[in-house]
């Protein structure tokens, strides 16, 4: 176990049992979150990225089981915890600010009353303090506490609610806080607004997060570290401003391209061909392959493994392995 | 959780309740436990002639100065001490000392209130006036002509006169004698009310008023000067104590009795079963009925005929049934054993098609010479098939009727659709008709329309099922005739009537009698109580019941066999005891006259609480 | 909520009540029929009197003039309910239509309302708990109890009921509303009686409504545990005793709060029959004899007194949906 790192994901992989058949969701990945880092993991959806992070609050949900891995967190596997240490383990370890923030709130209940039940399970605390920090934390975020506190959810607006979400997340001091696609929904800038928000709490209150996103021009913007996912695997990890650079691996280099960028022409983005694969029937050797404009006859019979391609780098493509880099 | 403790809460409460409940029974000695209906509260009232009534509270409560048990027509005195008929007087004395449940003394002024306000009773069209002599003597001044002397005894054994306590209704009664005191005497006998009044319209509708009035004014609690005095209704139970002051007390060898309302009768076959109640009237289909006796060893059931048979009528307003031969030709289709089977396995078939009279009754009034004469209209379809021959039916080749013109019938028999027996009976009927030949549809509907349907303008069907002779109030069969002739049967038949002049709405039914003459039907039956001589009263009831049955107006399925069951064991007193062991229990109706008068009187629909006045019943120790 | 709103939905309701009104005043006079025949029958035979007089004695006994004209019979009708008054009975008419319901609607509403309670929190329960462990042997003998107890009538498990446990075993009375031996009023005997009576009509509503409550509830519970909020709230620690009863259940019950008004007015008009298997002296038994007897004073007294318990009771379901539920606002 790395000190440097939270949170230490080992060959995990989650499967869900459906009427047609499994489908893998997370299939042997292994991940590190490094302190005081934004790791972000990047994937079309159902690549797996929400499913892997809702393993890490043990919280995969029906049909989905783990099949098999660890995640480790101070060198003990979540995984193996009782109920009762699972429960306090969420939220006071690791919180998340979930993809519809908007549906992540009781209807029937107060936010105030909310937050002091959540507070209430893992430890005894006055209600006027719980209301105290919780009135802070709304404060950090720009919201009027007095006025959030008591409110419905469905009183407030989306953006309002990312951020009580996001406020929320904080209310234990939290090792490590999720967020899963924290402005979709949002406009582009409420969005802008939410992630200054985000790194202003990164930096300020120093904490770990773990951003999933669709759009890596997103997270380029936060994240020191991406994952790449792709059908369940993650085919990419590096540095951001090294993984910009140079990617490793065709499916990024698309990602990448086909971000829109202040600095590109907008008519330059090209756009990965294909869709996204069937998790029921994933193509034989690299899953990436029908839509890889580099692949060869290897990357139909025999999947890739991820390996280093630099400091602190993994990729999966064969293409790395013939020393072929990408231009 | 609230929610949790309170439904730990409501359970525990019922849980409690049971258990504290559980086992806690009323003190059952010198108990009878019977069942019946009555109006629930807040609907019961004391008043017996109000909707309703006091409910099977009425026989142990109320009485008469007689007490006729009507499938006999044998008479007790109750509160009558002694009868004297001389000339048009009839004089009655009452037995001294009797008091109403409430104390009062009850009087001759009682009986005459009883008259006054209901005296549409049918004895006050026969008579003039009734006087009060003194306290305990009362004079029934009669008409002339007047009724024969039994037929008096009838009429006044007919009546429970101890119902209308004068010092309870003193207001109505007096505003009622004022009123008939405004009444002239008229000898126009289609004008003929009570007392030989003419009843004028505008008297009527005050008469009518203050009856209603009346009918309001009733005590909270029956008031009657019977053995048991109600002292407890609710919707399910009803508990009367014994009159400590009743007239024959030390005949009555029970302290109280229970009524339970069982609502339906499988509740009271499910009640008598488990022992709860010590007697049921009735008699069900056979398979329920062995099951009883089965079950619960403790039971008898006595069977005994009723004064009355299920049967169809012809409307002689929808031809062809307006053809004698044609109604014969039916009556011989029916095969009446297999319609009994269902409708009444114990019921008695006959061999007419229908007299005005019960089958058990023909051979009582009729001669057996006359009885040959009459014809038999056993089970025949060949003779039927002659009898629509002989007037130019055909039967085709799908097997069914043609009429002369070549149509094929379809005819409907109405029936009230709640009544099991006579829907079954008539389902029955129906079925043999249509395999016969005459396609026949059976069209049970809701009671409430059954019988302005069958009887209004023409009538919608063309056979109605219903009691075809009743003799309810008393035997002597002049009683089932009129009711036939008269009463609501012949209004299905539809029976020829005068539609205007002065006899309009009589019977205009004039027809050959057994020895060829003409009998004029209204005239006989409107003469039959004066006959003073037996052979002529016993001629005229041949002769109606000759013409009835040769005229098929109408079919009797059976005669109903009604009866009882009684718990033996906890109750003694009951009849054929030695007969038990032989019939397993299930005894048959009876043929000696001692048995006919000791099982007749079991029921109280016949013969009232008869068996409890004559000291007969006592508890079991 | 505004006043305003509250007061529009009660003007609705006001006029609901007067259409029931007109209803059942106009569909009443529309059912053929009518019960002096038998009536007159039975009546001739018990005092001794011809045919002719006893049709005669009914007809004036009867407090109905069917010759009346319909718009002056309203009117009447009217101008009496505009006093309060909903008339005397046709059949009984010492009674007056108020003392009726008065004397029956208490017994109704206690069974209902029993009833109702138990069978609605049980159902719950146990739909929540169905939702939250799907693979236990919970949810195949909860349904097939319900498919049992919703093919087989009501009053069919009355008479079992009556049969097992009164006449069989004897451990409950077979029928009535209190022990005739006790005196009614407020006295520890009369309660215990009143319950110890009810027991069997409350246990047949129990087990006839209880299942329909249950897969109700469980579809209600097996779409909320989909919502993220349930998810959420387990990621914040929240235990799964919390999360069951506060979250789902009180989430999944909310839409049944107008199902249980619904459920309670038709309880109490549709008991004729389970009360007269238990001669229960409720407003169902009144209803059905008022049917027998057609005594359309009663009939139609019932019937409006039953739609405006059930209008008043939607009512106070709306409002209360909307107290519970924050989102629901009530609109005009």
């Amino acid at each position: 176990m790395n000190e440097n790192n939270i949170i230490e994901i080992r060959d995990l992989s989650i499967e869900f049992k459906l009427r047609s058949g499994t489908i893998r969701a997370v299939d042997h990945v292994s991940l590190d979150i490094p302190k005081g880092k934004v790791t972000a993991l990047v994937g079309e959806s159902g690549s797996g990225k929400s499913t892997l992070a809702s393993a890490i609050l043990n919280i995969v949900s029906a049909p989905g089981t783990i099949k098999n891995g660890s995640i480790f967190l101070n060198g003990e596997d979540i995984l193996r915890y009782n109920a009762n240490r699972l429960r306090h383990y969420r939220w006071s370890d690791v919180s998340m600010v979930f993809q519809a923030a908007q549906n992540a709130l009781n209807p029937v209940m107060r936010i105030g009353e909310q937050m002091i039940e959540t507070v209430l399970a893992h430890k005894k605390m006055g209600k006027p303090e719980i209301i105290e920090k919780a009135s802070q934390l709304l404060d950090y975020v720009r919201l009027e506490p007095g006025r959030v506190l008591k409110a419905y959810p469905h009183e407030l607006s989306g953006g309002m609610k990312q951020r009580v979400m996001i406020a929320f997340s904080l209310l234990l001091d939290p090792q490590l806080v999720i967020l899963d696609e924290p402005t979709t929904a949002l406009d582009v800038i409420t969005q802008d607004y939410i992630f200054d928000i985000l790194l202003k709490v990164h930096k300020e209150m120093n904490i770990t997060m773990l951003l999933l996103s669709h759009d890596i021009s997103v997270v380029a913007r936060v994240a020191d570290r991406i994952g790449v996912m792709y059908a369940g695997k993650i085919v990419e990890l590096g540095e951001t401003f090294e993984m910009f650079e140079n990617a490793k691996h065709p499916y990024t280099a698309g990602l990448i391209q086909a971000a829109p960028s202040i600095l590109d022409d907008v008519s330059e983005n090209k756009s990965i061909k294909g869709s996204s694969p069937n998790l029921l029937n994933l193509p034989t050797g690299c899953a990436f392959h029908p839509r890889c404009e580099f692949s060869t006859d290897l990357c139909k019979l025999e999947q890739p493994r991820a390996i280093s391609v630099g400091k602190d780098r993994l990729a999966a493509c064969h293409l790395n392995e013939k020393g072929e880099m990408l231009a | 959780m609230r929610a949790r403790k309170l439904k730990l809460l409501l359970l525990s409460f019922v849980l409690v309740a049971t258990v504290v409940l559980n086992g806690c029974t009323e003190d059952n000695t010198k108990v009878f436990r019977d069942l019946g209906g009555w109006p629930k509260p807040p609907l019961f009232q004391g008043n017996p002639f109000a909707s309703g009534g006091v409910g099977q509270a009425s026989q142990y409560t109320f009485e008469g100065l007689f007490q006729i048990v009507r499938s006999t027509d044998k008479i007790y005195k109750r509160l009558a001490e002694s009868v004297e008929h001389k000339g048009n007087e009839t004089i009655i004395k009452i037995r001294p000392g009797v008091t109403w449940q409430d104390g009062k003394p009850f009087t001759s002024k009682d009986v005459w209130s009883y008259y006054m306000l209901n005296n549409g009773v049918e004895i006050t069209k026969h008579l003039t006036s009734i006087e009060i002599v003194d306290d305990t003597t009362i004079t029934f001044k009669w008409q002339e002509p007047s009724p024969f002397t039994e037929m008096k005894d009838l009429f006044l054994a007919q009546d429970q006169q101890a119902t209308i306590p004068y010092h309870l209704y003193g207001k109505y009664i007096d505003k009622v004698d004022e009123l008939l005191k405004q009444a002239k005497k008229t000898d126009d006998p289609n004008k003929k009310g009570p007392f030989g009044l003419e009843i004028t319209d505008k008297l009527r509708k005050d008469i009518d008023k203050n009856w209603q009035d009346f009918l309001t004014a009733g005590p909270k609690m029956p008031v009657g000067t019977g053995p048991f005095i109600v002292k407890k209704v609710t919707a399910s139970d009803m508990i009367l104590e014994k009159n400590e002051n009743y007239w024959k007390v030390e005949n009555i060898h029970f302290d109280r009795i229970f009524i339970k309302n069982p609502g339906s009768d499988s509740s009271g076959l499910a009640l008598l079963k488990s022992g709860k109640i010590d007697t049921y009237p009735g008699t069900p289909p056979r398979d329920i009925l062995e099951n009883m006796l089965a079950t619960n060893k403790d039971l008898v059931h006595y069977r005994m005929f009723d004064p009355a048979t299920i049967g169809m009528v012809f409307n002689l307003d929808k031809p062809p049934f307006d053809n004698q031969k044609f109604r014969q030709a039916v009556v011989y289709a029916l095969d009446r054993t297999k319609i009994r089977e269902v409708g009444n396995y114990y019921g008695q078939e006959a061999d007419v098609s229908m007299t005005g009279m019960p089958q058990s009754e023909l051979t009582k009034w009729i001669t057996p010479e006359n009885r040959e004469t009459m014809t038999k209209f056993t089970y025949n379809p060949d003779k039927a098939g002659e009898l629509l021959t002989e007037l130019g039916w055909k039967k085709g080749a799908d097997g069914n009727w043609a009429d002369p013109s070549g149509t094929t019938p379809n005819f409907i028999i109405g029936v009230s659709g709640g009544w099991l027996q006579a829907v079954n009976s008539a389902q029955i009927a129906a079925e043999q008709m249509t395999k016969f030949g005459l396609p026949t549809k059976l069209l049970a509907v809701d009671g409430s329309v059954y019988y302005n349907n069958s009887t209004k303008d023409k009538g919608a069907y063309h056979m109605s099922v219903d009691w075809v002779d009743v003799s309810w109030g008393f035997m002597f069969p002049w009683n089932s005739l009129r009711n036939f002739y008269w009463g609501g049967i012949g209004n299905m038949a539809h029976l020829p009537k005068f539609k205007d002049g002065p006899d309009k709405g009589k019977l205009n039914m004039k027809l050959p009698g057994p020895d060829g003459q003409v009998v004029d039907i209204e005239k006989t039956l409107q003469s039959m109580p004066y006959l003073q001589k037996d052979e002529e009263r016993k001629d005229a009831i041949f002769k109606l019941a000759w013409i009835t049955n040769e005229n098929a107006y109408g079919v009797g399925f059976f005669q109903n066999t009604t009866g009882y069951f009684e718990n033996v064991k906890t109750i003694k007193g009951w009849p054929r005891e030695d007969e038990f062991e032989k019939y397993d229990r299930s005894l048959p109706v009876p043929t000696e006259p001692d048995d006919i008068d000791a099982v007749s009187e079991i029921n109280f629909g016949f013969g009232g609480i008869t068996y409890f006045v004559e000291g007969r019943l006592s508890p079991r120790e | 909520m505004t006043l305003v709103i509250v007061l529009k939905r009660i003007g609705m309701a006001f006029v609901t009540v007067c259409l029931a009104t007109v209803m059942t005043f106009i569909l009443l006079r529309l059912t053929p029929g009518n019960a002096i025949d038998g009536w007159a029958r039975d009546y001739a035979t018990q005092f001794g009197i011809t045919l002719e007089e006893a049709y005669r004695r009914i007809a004036a006994m009867i407090n109905y003039n069917p010759n009346e004209p319909l718009h002056e019979q309203f009117i009447r009708y009217i101008s009496g309910l505009l006093q309060g008054n909903l008339g005397v009975s046709m059949v009984y008419q010492q009674i007056t239509v108020n003392s009726i319901i008065a004397n029956a609607m208490p017994w109704t509403i206690f069974v209902a309302t029993i009833s109702l309670l138990i069978s609605f929190v049980i159902g719950m329960l146990l739909g929540v708990r169905m939702a939250w462990k799907r693979n236990s042997i919970l949810e195949p003998s909860v349904s097939l109890f319900t498919v049992i107890t919703s093919a087989i009538p009501d009053f069919i498990f009355a008479i079992l009921l009556l049969v097992v446990f009164a006449y069989g075993l004897d451990w409950f009375p077979v029928n009535g509303a209190y022990d005739p031996f006790v005196t009614p009023g407020f006295n520890i005997d009369f309660i215990v009686s009143v319950l110890y009576y009810a027991a069997m009509p409350i246990l047949t509503f129990v087990i006839t409504n209880i299942g329909g409550w249950a897969l109700m509830m469980k579809g209600n519970a097996v779409s909320i545990l989909g919502e993220d909020y349930i998810i959420a709230a387990k990621a914040r620690g929240i235990s799964d005793s919390v999360i069951m009863n506060r979250y789902v259940m009180k989430n999944a019950m909310l839409p049944m709060i107008t199902m249980l008004a619904v459920t309670f007015g038709g309880m109490l008009g549709g008991a004729t029959l389970i009360e007269n298997i238990f001669q229960y002296p409720g407003i169902g038994y009144f209803l059905g004899e008022a049917t027998r007897t057609r005594d359309y004073t009663v009939m139609q007294g019932i019937m409006l007194f039953l739609s405006v318990t059930m209008i008043v009771a939607n009512l106070i379901a709306d409002l209360v949906y909307s107290k519970l539920d924050p989102r629901i606002k009530v609109e005009g």
